[in-house]
C-alpha cells in the first residue's frame, strides 16, 4: 500500500521533505536525499548574490546546533547545472529561495522555475545575516513580497514562517491573499551558543540559526497553532528528528514535516529509515491514508482558560529512602515532599497538582490522582 | 506545439529543453533521448536560439556618467562575475553625464556588434535611447532614470536607504539634519530628499524635512572644504552626505576646525566604502548593493541576449539598501544586526 500525499497539488510519496540546507547543496546531495527516499528535497537557499563560505560557521554541543549561514554558496547560474544533472525520480524539487525586495525575490523565482523547481519555499525570516526589516514590520508588506513570487510563477509556493509569525493571524491571512499554496514553520530561532568567561568573549562572532530537537517542542505549538489560523496546507520544521517526530507534525494538523539537522547529525540514512518506519507505523496501525491522522491530536488541546478546574493530589506508591536522589524533594515548591525520619513523606494537604514530582521521579513511584 | 507544452510532456523545465538543443553536453543522456523523442513525436523543432554570441563580439558595454567611482567600479564587478564565466567581457567607458557622449557611445555598441550594453546613470532619458533602441541591441537600465519605464531597468531604492538613515538619526535624538548633497548626480537629491519628508512626516515633525541644504563635488576634498560653510549660520546637529567620501572629507574638515564626530555633530554617509568601517569615528552608512545589482543587469540582459522568454515585457527589479549603524551618528552600542 502506498501513502501518497497531496501537498500544494503535488504528488509526494511519502511524508518525508528534506528541509533547505548544506545537506541540499548541489546536484550530488541532493540526489542523496532523492536515492535515500525522500518524496521532496528542497534546496539550499537561492540567491540573487551567493554567500560567500565563512568559517568555522557550525556550533554544535550535546544535540544543540547553530549555524552562522543558512544560506547557499552556488550562484543561479551554477544551480542551474546542478539542477540539471539530477535525476528526480518520483521524488520533487522545492527550490528555497530568499529576495529582500518584491521585484528581486520574484525575479529569482522565475529563474528557479526554469529551472526546473516544482514548487518554492520563501526562506525570507532566516534568523541570521540581515533582516529584511519591511515584511517583520508590516503584513502588507509581506503580502507584496509572496504576491510578486505567486504572480511570477506557475509553481506552488511556500512560505517559511518564524515562531512568532506563525501564530500572528495579520501576516497569515496576508499570506492567504497572496495565493500561498502551504506555510511552513518554524524558522530557526535567533541564538548565541554561550560566552567564554574568562576571555569576555561570545563563543560566536555574531548569531547564528538554531536547530534541532531542543526546538521542536516550539515547531509543533507553531504547527497547532497554524492548524487553527489557516486553511492553507502546513510542513512543520524544527527538530524533526525520525518518523515518529513526523507523525507528531501530521496528529497537530500538518501535511508533512522536513527533516533537517539530523540529516547532518546522523547522515543520509536517516531520511530512507523515516520513510520505512513511516510506513510500517501506518500499516501496523491499521491506517489507509495520513488523512486518516492528520490533525488527529488537535481536539485533544484547549485554550488555559477553558482547561477543568480539577485539583490533584501526588501519592507516593511505596516508601522511598533514596537519600542521594531527593528530585522530588527539591522540586516540591509547595512542601508537600520532604525528606523525614529516613524516608520521603507525602503531605498530600499541601499538594497543589503540579505533577513535577512525578515526571521528575526516577523510579515511578509518584502519580497523581484527583483530589477528594 | 510550443517549447512550453513540450517540456510539460517531456516532464521536464523550459530550460532542459533548451539545453537539449543548444547544449547537450550537460544533460543526462536518457533525459537528452527522452525530450528528443517527444519532440520528434510532434515534430517540434527550437527555433533557431541565438545560440552562442550570434555572430556578435561577446562584448558588453558599460556606460557610466563616472567610471571612477567606487560604485560604477563594484557594478562591473558584479556583472563581470555573471558575465565572465560566460565567457563575455566587459567594457567601462565613461560618458561624463554627457548625452552627445553617450550617444556616440551607443553608435559605437551598434557599429561594434556589441553583445549588449548595460546603460548605469540616474539621467538617461527616453530620447537618449530612442535611436538606440532600434538598433536592436540588447540594453538594460541602470538606475531610475526618466527612462526606466518601458525598458528592463534595475536600481537601488535610494528613497527608502536615504529614509532609514534619517529615521535612524531622529531615534538617535539628531533633529536639525543638514543635507550634503553631491553634484552632478540627477535623481539623487530628488530621492534622498524624499526619503528625509518621509522620516520627518512619519516622526510627526514637519510635513517635510525643514534642515539647510548645501551642495558639493562628490569628492573627499570638497567634503572637508564643506566644513567651513557648515560653520557659518545655525549648526546643525548631523550631517547626512550623499556619499562616504563627502562624509568622510566632512568629518576631516570638521575635526580640523576643532568640532567632535559626533559629540559635536554626527556625520553619516551613503555608499560603504571599504575605508568607512576602519576610519575613526567609524562611519554610519548606507550599503548600496551595487555588486549585486550589477549581478542583476547581467541576468537581465543574458535574458535578452539568449531570448529566454520569447516578447517578455520589460522588467523592472528594485534592491534594497541596507543600513550599517557604526559610530558617526552618536551610536555607542555594538551592532550586530543589518537591515535590509
Amino acid at each position: 500500500m502506498a501513502y501518497e500525499i497531496d501537498f500544494m497539488g503535488l504528488r509526494l510519496k511519502n511524508a518525508v521533505v528534506v528541509a533547505a540546507g548544506p545537506w541540499a547543496s548541489d546536484g550530488a546531495s541532493i540526489q542523496k536525499c532523492i536515492d535515500a527516499g525522500a518524496a521532496a528535497v528542497i534546496t539550499e537557499t537561492i540567491l540573487m548574490e551567493e554567500s560567500s563560505y565563512y568559517g568555522p560557521r557550525m556550533y554544535y554541543r550535546d544535540g544543540e546546533m547553530l549555524s552562522l549561514s543558512l544560506y547557499g554558496h552556488k550562484s543561479i547560474e551554477e544551480w542551474e547545472a546542478e539542477v540539471e544533472r539530477v535525476h528526480k525520480k518520483d521524488s520533487v524539487l522545492i527550490c528555497s529561495i530568499r529576495g529582500a525586495s518584491p521585484s528581486e525575490i520574484a525575479y529569482i523565482a522565475k529563474r528557479t522555475e526554469r529551472l526546473g523547481a516544482d514548487a518554492l519555499q520563501l526562506d525570507i525570516f532566516a534568523p541570521m545575516d540581515a533582516t529584511i526589516e519591511q515584511i517583520n514590520l508590516q503584513p502588507g508588506k509581506l503580502y507584496d513580497l509572496t504576491r510578486a513570487v505567486v504572480e511570477s510563477v506557475g509553481v506552488p509556493v511556500m512560505v517559511r514562517l518564524p515562531y512568532n509569525m506563525s501564530a500572528t493571524s495579520a501576516y497569515i491571512r496576508e499570506l492567504e491573499r497572496a495565493g500561498v499554496s502551504a506555510i511552513s514553520a518554524i524558522e530557526s530561532l535567533r541564538g548565541l551558543s554561550g560566552v567564554d568567561l574568562e576571555r569576555r568573549r561570545a563563543l560566536m562572532p555574531t548569531f547564528g540559526g538554531y536547530t534541532g530537537r531542543h526546538i521542536r517542542p516550539v515547531s509543533l505549538a507553531a504547527t497547532a497553532t497554524l492548524s487553527q489560523l489557516t486553511n492553507c496546507q502546513i510542513c512543520g520544521v524544527g527538530g524533526v528528528e525520525n518518523h515518529l517526530n513526523i507523525l507528531e507534525f501530521i496528529m497537530l494538523g500538518a501535511v508533512t514535516a522536513q527533516l533537517g539537522s539530523v540529516i547532518m547529525r546522523d547522515g543520509y540514512g536517516v531520511i530512507g529509515e523515516a520513510a520505512r518506519e513511516l510506513e510500517a507505523w501506518m500499516r501496523a496501525h491499521g491506517c489507509e491514508s495520513y488523512g486518516e491522522i492528520r490533525g488527529a491530536a488537535l481536539s485533544s488541546l484547549q485554550p488555559y482558560e477553558q482547561l477543568p478546574a480539577v485539583r490533584h493530589q501526588s501519592r507516593l506508591a511505596a516508601p522511598c529512602g533514596d537519600a542521594a536522589c531527593l528530585r522530588c524533594v527539591k522540586g516540591c515548591m509547595y512542601g508537600a515532599l520532604a525528606f523525614e525520619d529516613g524516608a520521603v513523606q507525602n503531605h498530600p494537604s499541601r499538594c497543589t497538582g503540579c505533577g513535577f514530582c512525578v515526571a521528575r521521579c526516577p523510579k515511578g513511584l509518584l502519580s497523581l490522582t484527583a483530589a477528594e | 506545439m510550443n517549447i512550453r507544452e513540450i517540456a510539460k510532456l517531456a516532464n521536464v523545465s523550459i530550460a532542459t529543453v533548451s539545453r537539449v538543443v543548444n547544449r547537450p553536453e550537460v544533460v543526462l543522456p536518457e533525459t537528452r533521448e527522452h525530450v528528443l523523442e517527444i519532440m520528434r513525436e510532434h515534430s517540434y523543432t527550437l527555433p533557431p536560439a541565438r545560440s552562442g554570441k550570434g555572430g556578435r563580439t561577446g562584448n558588453i558595454l558599460l556606460l557610466a556618467p563616472d567610471g571612477g567611482n567606487m560604485l560604477e567600479q563594484r557594478l562591473m564587478a558584479g556583472l563581470e562575475s555573471v558575465a565572465g564565466p560566460k565567457g563575455y567581457v566587459i567594457t567601462l567607458c565613461n560618458t561624463h553625464g554627457d548625452a552627445a557622449e553617450l550617444q556616440r557611445l551607443l553608435q559605437f555598441g551598434i557599429d561594434q556588434r556589441c553583445s549588449g550594453v548595460v546603460i548605469s546613470g540616474g539621467a538617461t532619458t527616453p530620447a537618449d535611447i530612442l535611436h538606440f533602441a532600434e538598433a536592436q541591441v540588447p540594453f538594460v537600465l541602470v538606475g531610475n532614470s526618466p527612462a526606466a519605464a518601458n525598458n528592463n531597468t534595475c536600481y537601488i531604492n535610494t528613497e527608502e536607504g536615504a529614509y532609514r538613515m534619517a529615521r535612524h538619526l531622529l531615534e538617535m535624538e539628531r533633529r536639525r539634519l543638514a543635507l550634503l548633497c553631491g553634484k552632478g548626480l540627477p535623481g539623487l537629491e530628488a530621492a534622498v530628499r524624499a526619503g528625509l519628508d518621509g522620516a520627518f512626516r512619519e516622526a510627526g515633525l514637519s510635513h517635510e524635512w525643514p534642515g539647510r541644504l548645501l551642495y558639493a563635488e562628490d569628492s573627499v576634498r570638497s567634503g572637508y572644504r564643506a566644513a567651513s560653510d557648515l560653520l557659518i549660520g545655525e549648526m546643525p546637529d548631523a550631517v547626512f552626505a550623499t556619499s562616504d567620501e563627502l562624509a568622510l572629507g566632512l568629518i576631516g574638515g570638521l575635526q580640523a576646525r576643532g568640532l567632535a564626530v559626533p559629540a559635536d555633530i554626527a556625520v553619516t554617509g551613503f555608499s560603504d566604502s571599504p575605508v568607512s568601517g576602519v576610519f575613526s569615528p567609524a562611519l554610519t552608512t548606507i550599503e548600496q548593493p551595487t555588486y549585486k545589482l550589477g549581478m542583476v543587469a547581467a541576468r537581465m540582459l543574458f535574458d535578452l541576449i539568449d531570448v529566454v522568454v520569447p516578447d517578455a515585457v520589460p522588467q523592472e527589479i528594485v534592491l534594497l539598501p541596507k543600513l550599517k549603524i557604526r559610530a558617526s551618528c552618536g551610536n555607542r552600542k555594538p551592532i550586530s544586526t543589518l537591515f535590509e
